[in-house]
């Protein structure tokens, strides 16, 4: 198989997405890759080889990437943390090769709640969607405020039926991402807290890029481009001075209100936000997501996390271009560290 | 005695007396007979086992049957009990009233010219609207609770019945009719003694269909806040990535579904005594004219005005019937709603065409041939139940995640209700009829032409109002299911998403009047076709 592999020439690069957009152009996010898609980079990058770059976008994506993978037809994926987990625990042969991190997520309450902290929580019925990277971010923030999943009573809703459920004062309250902020800005709900509050940036949710085993041995060259082009685009992307046009770009591509990217970016440290190593940090935060994601259930094998990872593309990438010192070093907490 | 049997008094050919033999050669021939029902589910188990022995798909995707059976085992050490039971009673809670609603309805408006004129346009509408489209608007009245399961459910079994059970009322011999209204039998008389069992063939297909509809549905309900029952395992392991628990809640229903159909051939064999009427022509004409049929549209569209303009309800849920306009015509003026609506008929369209091609020449074919039909019915009949959506990863693993994939998925879903109403509408042809092309000496062909498909064509056409229908239902579904594309389903998940419930409203109405529209046009075609019993 491998051999037939290498002997044929790579004609198509195929990466597959979540697909969070609200209009008619796909869109994978507030990410380093989403910008990468929008601005065509890699199909620039790849044109003078005659090779194709084939997005497809997949709605509600975790296990629809994992069957696509499992079934060979793509090569790499961008996934938040709990999916690429679920498909490397469940035999996907894979390799995280790029990291995006600390995206937020928030609890919805009605306008007239009383709740505004999670400690209020208790004995409420807080609507989340199970099974996603949001489960792990609900029970990370939790708990840090020394609360457990069984003070409080979870109802099991994806996100656009825990919005609905919560504007018709269904449930108590939600937890979810940033499309949570649309309520927000037409005053159906309000969001007391989010997990920007947090010293400690574990609360928040990472994602990655992931690969074929497959691909990656076969060409290691064209991973590396790949990544060198993710990561001149992850540094364009962190720089303060680019902050509106990037906001614009992707809510423009999304279809989204230009308010809900801005509140997702909103005080978060921008040089951290699009961080493409895979330093401690990520390191110290797939582990122990691994580790929950084990003890409540949702996979059945755990899996040695740092040897999971692959950090020679991005390093390689930085050292190309010379970016070393570009971002600072992030301890554990994902906190500036001072040597 | 019913009045039925008027019309013919021997119902099934008498057993020809043959040749006395030994009754254990009699009784090995019977479990052959029955064994072939086994040849087919066998040859795929055995297919299953190779393939993933060989390695043909990823094992994530297809796995082993032993890991299916441990997995199986292990499940049913633990809650798989209480899952199964919870399924059952939300599946019966919502099927029998459903199933009840479906035939008094359909009774409603085959007895009644009135309620037929009135109910008739609303219902060919109600028929069409995506479930998932009205969550967020029966959440405001019914909470998320079991109640809103219910009434999903219910409403996805009421049509299949009101559907055959109404065709079945239409067929009921017309001089029959007559002669219950010279004896002057009162109304319960007729309708226990001339309406019911004439129509009872139809009823019992209408009553599978919605079995089938009812256990769909309950996957796509049990996503909803919900942390039990079948759907939500099989939907968890998805999810999870843990396939095997998908294939053993895919056996659970196959088996359950199983039973249920083994229970509906029991009741078929017992309660369906009557002969097969002999078809004559349509006691009901198509009603037309007149305001009747928009007066009960009206009046919704009045009480939905009403209601948002007095704000009984939130208009973050319920938006005011301008608004929707105004997003309908703002969609079709920039071309998106049209757009999308294009792309997504053009899949309905091919979809469509497979799926009714591939019912109608199977049904046909096992219905035409007893061995076939032993070999072919009992496996699909028990695959009938079990949703497609369980199928998406190995659908997607042979299809791609393109195009093609959703158009498979579309022709499934129009397949089956073809399939069904072909097969029993032939098999539910006059034994007489037979007979008398037998004596008649009819050859193969002019029998299918001339007394097979005349006689099944009001089975099949409901069956084709039916397919019609899901195929169409799974056009929107594909979009939500499957990779990203354009389309009205997924124009409507984006609304969704930002929760714009103009768009959203805008888009049910496109689906349901293109829906309504469709149906029209299975009854034109039925109207054009079956033109020899208007005389």
């Amino acid at each position: 198989m491998s051999v037939a592999v290498l002997a044929a020439p790579v004609q198509v690069i195929r990466i597959a997405s979540p697909d969070l957009s609200a209009g008619a152009k796909p869109f994978s996010g507030t990410n380093t890759v989403s910008l990468t898609h929008i601005r065509g980079a890699l199909e620039k990058e790849f044109a003078k080889d005659g090779i194709k770059i084939e997005w497809s976008f997949f709605k509600g994506a975790g296990p629809a990437v994992n069957e696509a993978f499992a079934n060979h037809q793509i090569d790499f994926a961008y996934l938040g943390d709990l999916a690429s987990i679920i498909g490397r625990a469940g035999g996907v042969p894979s390799r995280l090769l790029l990291a995006v991190r600390g995206s937020n997520t928030y609890l919805g309450v009605p306008p007239d709640s009383s709740i505004t902290s999670l400690k209020d929580l208790k004995g409420k019925r807080v609507a989340l969607f199970r099974g996603t990277a949001d489960e792990l971010a609900f029970g990370r923030s939790l708990a840090q405020a020394g609360l457990s999943e069984h003070d409080l009573q979870i109802i099991n809703l994806d996100w656009t039926a825990a919005r609905a459920a919560l504007a018709s004062h269904q449930v108590d309250a939600a937890w979810q991402s940033a499309a949570l902020l649309i309520l927000r800005d037409r005053g159906q709900i309000k969001v007391p807290l989010s997990t920007k509050q947090a010293k400690n940036r574990q609360v928040t949710t990472q994602a990655g890029l992931v690969g074929t085993d497959e691909f990656i041995s076969a060409h290691p060259d064209l991973t590396q481009r790949l990544i060198n082009v993710l990561v001149a685009q992850a540094q364009w992307a962190s720089e303060p001075a680019h902050r509106d046009e990037l906001q614009k770009l992707l809510a423009d591509q999304g279809s989204l209100p230009l308010a809900l990217v801005q509140g997702e970016f909103d005080g978060d440290d921008w040089r951290f936000r699009f961080d493409p190593r895979l330093d401690d940090f990520i390191a110290v935060s797939y582990t122990d997501s691994v580790a929950m994601a084990k003890s409540i259930g949702l996979i059945r094998r755990s899996y040695d996390v740092r040897a999971w990872l692959e950090p020679r593309f991005v390093e390689q990438a930085i050292t190309v271009q010379g970016s070393q010192n570009y971002w600072p070093a992030y301890d554990a907490a994902g906190v500036v560290s001072k040597h | 005695m019913s009045l039925t049997s008027l019309v013919a008094t021997n119902p099934r050919p008498a057993a020809v007396s043959q040749k006395p033999r030994r009754r254990w050669l009699c009784r090995l021939n019977k479990f052959l007979v029955a064994a072939q029902a086994w040849l087919l589910p066998l040859f795929l188990f055995f297919l299953w086992r190779l393939a993933a022995a060989h390695t043909w798909m990823a094992p994530q995707i297809l796995p082993e049957p032993s890991l299916v059976f441990d997995t199986a085992v292990e499940m049913a050490g633990n809650d798989l009990g209480s899952h199964v039971l919870i399924s059952l009673s939300r599946l019966m809670l919502a099927l029998v009233p459903g199933v009840c609603l479906g035939l008094a309805l359909a009774l409603l408006l085959a007895l009644n010219r009135n309620a037929q004129r009135l109910l008739a346009p609303v219902l060919a509408l109600w028929a069409q609207v995506p479930n998932l489209a009205l969550i967020p608007v029966l959440m405001v009245f019914l909470g998320i609770g079991d109640s809103l399961k219910i009434a999903i459910i219910l409403n996805a079994a009421v049509i299949p019945m009101l559907v055959h059970a109404q065709a079945g009322l239409r067929d009921v011999p017309l001089q029959l009719r007559e002669t219950a209204r010279v004896l002057r039998l009162s109304f319960w008389l007729r309708l226990t003694r001339l309406y019911l069992p004439a129509a009872l063939p139809s009823i019992m297909t209408g009553l599978r269909l919605s079995l089938s509809a009812a256990w769909t549905s309950l996957v796509v309900v049990e996503l909803l806040a919900s942390s039990e029952g079948i759907g939500y395992l099989m939907v968890w392991g998805r999810q999870m990535f843990q396939l095997d628990i998908v294939f053993v809640c895919i056996a659970l229903i196959g088996a359950l579904g199983l039973c249920m159909e083994l229970g509906l051939q029991w009741l078929d064999q017992r309660v369906v005594r009557w002969p097969r009427p002999v078809l004559t022509r349509h006691a009901l004409r198509t009603l037309r004219g007149g305001a009747w049929p928009w007066l009960l549209p009206a009046l919704l569209l009045l009480g939905w005005w009403t209601a948002t303009r007095l704000s009984w309800v939130d208009l973050h849920t319920v938006p005011a019937p301008l608004a929707v306009w105004q997003a309908l015509q703002h969609g079709l003026i920039d071309g998106s709603l049209s757009a999308a609506m294009q792309h997504s008929l053009t899949r309905y369209a091919q979809g469509l065409a497979w799926g009714i091609a591939a019912g109608l020449s199977l049904g046909l074919c096992c219905a035409l041939s007893a061995g076939l039909g032993r070999l072919l019915s009992p496996t699909l009949g028990v695959l009938r139940h079990i949703v497609i959506f369980s199928w998406l990863p190995l659908l997607t693993a042979w299809a791609g995640t393109g195009e093609a994939a959703r158009i498979l998925f579309i022709a499934i879903a129009s397949f089956f209700p073809m399939f069904v109403a072909t097969q029993r509408g032939v098999l539910n042809v006059s034994p007489q009829l037979l007979e008398a092309a037998r004596v008649m000496r009819l050859g193969r062909r002019k029998t299918l032409r001339w007394l097979l498909l005349p006689g099944a064509a009001s089975s099949i056409f409901a069956g084709l109002r039916l397919a019609l229908m899901y195929g169409w239902l799974a056009t929107i579904g594909a979009e939500y299911f499957m990779a990203s594309s354009i389309g009205i389903g997924s124009l409507m998940i984006n609304a969704q998403q930002l929760m714009n419930v103009d768009v959203i409203f805008a888009g049910m109405m496109l689906v349901s009047f293109t829906g309504a529209a469709l149906n029209l046009l299975g009854q034109y075609l039925e109207h054009q076709l079956q033109g020899w019993r208007h005389t």
